[in-house]
């Protein structure tokens, strides 16, 4: 059974932070691709009052200098065709068209995205009792459950929900910053920082407090010279979440790499950078050796379920293969 | 634009110009895009078919109908459980034509 509630279209944003702020059962609404499944479907989110946000004008995307800012209202279609994503950042494009439906990307805002729940079935399925995230304490049935499209890094038996964004995992890689305005103050968080795995508070994903709001990003642009690739690997060919993935950002000098950027998705709790990776790839020569090197240093530490095992090797496998692919000039 | 009508409040609509698959027809006739779905037999139950003609009058828009795989990859947002995406493909590949 639905819960009513009431929708609110403010006109600027301080009166939308200040009606999220001041009510601790409200909530933003902006593309809502997540949220109104969550709350009119499955049951899960039961805000009393949505504040629409849609027409706030926090859309644009504007180049300065080397560095991209990016309104958190901007579409991942219209990120998607910004002229100097396809140049200077393009593994961001290949991986928002590798994310989602175009229908789904024409709704689903940048801030969203970055934003979005865990695809988890037993956290969105109400009628399941056991499920940190959505209940604190009470246990997690992913765990002994049907888990394949779950997180093997950053998991632990409280929690193994994974992070499914296609997005985040090059904004990861080139050190992105959420901007962020507060009922009294705005920050910038790096999104490295922003989110916190799940440890033994699952239901905390990030450091925003109720009311803030992401008002947008800001994307360090690629050096000129830089290649860079996304590679999903999933169930079928289109409109399916990852099974792993990865972005890589290479620049190679004389057969050498010079410097080396590298995150994993379909595998983490959080979009999931991996500075041991990029250790283990800078300064040394481009070989096959040095590649699979850095995929086991990629993927330490995980922990598996039995249906999640067959990760540790497949996300091995597509680091390595789109690590090949970027440095023998493949991609883009 | 297309977006997904199950995922949008009415509310968010106010003052918005909306097309369903009823704002299609021309003076009383068919889309070309319908008429091509009826002569490749692009459905089956039927239940997919006004998603699957809104995403392909926008595929077409968009132009991103430039060949079969494109046609796959711009219309895998819609899901057809009978399974007519051949018949899918060659509607819209011939709306694309004209």
């Amino acid at each position: 059974m639905m819960q009513a509630f009431e929708y609110i279209r403010p006109g600027d944003m301080a009166s939308a932070v200040a009606l999220v702020s001041g009510d601790p059962t409200a909530q933003y609404l902006a593309g809502g691709t997540t949220q109104i499944d969550l709350m009119l479907k499955d049951g899960v989110l039961e805000p009393e009052r949505l504040v629409d946000i849609t027409r706030l004008p926090l859309r644009g995307i504007t180049r300065d200098g080397d560095v991209l800012r990016v309104g958190a209202l901007a579409t991942m279609e219209e990120l998607a065709a910004d002229a100097t994503v396809a140049e200077r950042l393009p593994f961001v494009r290949e991986a928002l068209l590798a994310g989602a439906s175009p229908q789904l990307r024409n709704m689903a805002t940048i801030g969203g995205n970055i934003l979005q729940r865990t695809r988890c079935r037993y956290f969105r399925d109400p009628a399941v009792a056991s499920c940190n995230k959505r209940v604190p304490g009470s246990g997690c049935a992913a765990v002994g459950g049907a888990a394949r499209m779950h997180a093997i890094l950053g998991a632990s038996e409280h929690c193994i929900a994974l992070h499914a964004s296609d997005l985040c995992v090059p904004l990861v890689a080139l050190d992105a910053v959420a901007h962020i305005q507060g009922p009294r103050a705005r920050r910038s968080v790096p999104l490295t920082e922003f989110y916190l795995p799940p440890g033994d508070r699952p239901d905390v994903e990030n450091v925003l407090e109720h009311g803030e709001l992401v008002t947008g990003i800001e994307i360090p642009l690629l050096p000129a010279g830089t290649r860079s690739g996304y590679l999903k690997v999933r169930d079928r060919a289109s409109y399916e979440f990852a099974l792993t993935s990865a972005a890589v950002a290479l620049a190679i000098g004389g057969g050498v790499i010079t410097h080396a950027r590298v995150a994993l998705g379909g595998v983490g709790t959080i979009p999931w950078r991996a500075p041991q990776a990029e250790a283990v790839l800078r300064g040394v020569p481009v070989d096959a050796q040095t590649f699979r090197a850095a995929a086991d240093a990629a993927i330490h530490d995980p922990f598996t379920v039995a249906g999640t095992a067959f990760k540790v090797e497949l996300a091995k496998r597509t680091l390595v293969r789109i690590l090949q692919t970027v440095a023998g000039g493949g991609s883009s | 634009m297309r977006v997904l009508s199950c995922l949008t409040l009415t509310a968010q609509c106010d003052g918005r110009e909306v097309t369903t698959i009823e704002g299609l027809s021309r003076e009383g006739g068919l889309h070309p895009v319908q008429e091509a779905f009826i002569r490749h037999d692009g459905f089956q139950c039927g239940y997919c078919t006004p998603g699957q003609i809104m995403s392909a009058v926008a595929l077409l828009a968009e132009g991103r109908a430039g060949s079969d795989e494109e046609i796959r990859e711009f219309m895998s947002g819609n899901i057809c459980r009978c399974g007519a995406y051949p018949n899918i493909v060659a509607a819209i590949r011939e709306a694309a034509g004209q």
